[in-house]
């Protein structure tokens, strides 16, 4: 007889099969995928914040211009790199369809094409080139707040005086 | 249209290639592992140069550099020893669901279908504070082994770029 695994005895138990019936079915189905996207999104930037503020050994300035970079970052992607995506992804279609059909297993090779093309793109887009062109505009918004932080500081001191 | 020129460019592209069409089976084969070692390449050696090129104060762009770097060995290390065994629980607990009578799975296909993709979200999610913490532990390291700047040194600058602020 087979072993069952966890995640089978998870899903299987009665707490398991009702929180999987509200989180599969089909009519929620958009909701759920777009809550699960919104709660990876927050989570990983609360967990952001929080570990870039805990390290004693990146200066603050560092850690406010990392900061900003993910939040800015995390926004871009969402405007952006979804729409790229599903372009790329029609284009990629496109170009499977004009696959010659008598090459060595084709079927293979459309969807290598399906893979490929969105994959790379969102890769070089997402992680390269879009935070690469947010560091210096992260920068910059840093050293604004820092000035404006500068500035109210010495407004507190000149009322002390 | 030019999209389509372009497309069927790369089409002819892809039929006359041997080469192209022998890459392009392997990454169907395996597309996780294609992605995973990408990302790896992506954010270990071009972000990191482009980041460092673009950036005009030298500090911010080896922190990010740094960031970029450590992120890519945590995320390689945590697919390779977390996600893709946790992928292959899942696969194999929605197998042993089909064939598991008077449960919702058995009788509603279409829950089973779902269930892979939201199984496999939902427990990606306690892995995150684990990634981020060995992360942004890495970083100060990988920014003083980039040799660009010591800890003592940003510390210098950083006092200096408060002055000037200020």
């Amino acid at each position: 007889m087979k072993v069952e695994n966890i995640f089978t005895t998870m899903a299987k138990s009665n707490a398991g099969q009702r929180f999987y019936q509200a989180i599969c079915n089909p009519k929620n189905q958009h909701a759920v995928t777009t809550g699960l996207l919104a709660a990876e999104t927050i989570l990983s930037t609360a967990n952001y914040m929080f570990f870039t503020q805990k390290q004693e050994n990146i200066p603050p300035s560092q850690k406010k211009a990392m900061q900003t970079q993910h939040v800015l970052s995390c926004l871009a992607s969402l405007a952006i790199c979804t729409p790229i995506n599903k372009k790329i992804g029609a284009f990629a279609e496109k170009v499977a369809q004009k696959v010659d059909k008598n090459i060595v297993e084709p079927h293979k090779v459309q969807s290598g094409i399906g893979i490929l093309g969105p994959t790379l793109v969102v890769l070089l887009f997402n992680r390269c080139i879009l935070p690469a062109v947010l560091t210096p505009i992260s920068s910059k918004i840093r050293d604004r707040f820092e000035r404006k932080e500068q500035e109210k500081k010495l407004n507190i001191f000149d009322r002390l005086a | 249209m030019q999209v389509d020129k372009i497309a069927t460019n790369v089409a002819n592209f892809i039929n006359k290639s041997e080469g192209a069409q022998k890459v392009l089976r392997k990454v169907s084969d395996s597309p996780a592992m294609f992605s995973a070692v990408g990302a790896f390449l992506v954010g270990t050696t071009l972000r990191p140069a482009m980041t460092m090129a673009i950036t005009p104060n030298k500090q911010d762009g080896v922190y990010s550099a740094s960031s970029s770097i450590a992120n890519s060995f945590v995320e390689l290390a945590a697919g390779t020893l977390m996600f893709t065994p946790m992928k292959k629980g899942i696969d194999e607990s929605a197998k042993q669901l089909y064939n598991s009578a008077g449960t919702i799975f058995h009788e509603n296909k279409e829950i089973l279908r779902n269930y892979k993709s939201a199984a496999k979200r939902i427990f990606r999610l306690p892995s995150f504070p684990i990634t981020s913490a060995i992360r942004f532990a890495m970083v100060a390291p990988i920014a003083v082994m980039l040799g660009k700047l010591g800890i003592a040194k940003s510390k210098k600058k950083e006092e200096k770029r408060l002055d000037k602020i200020a």
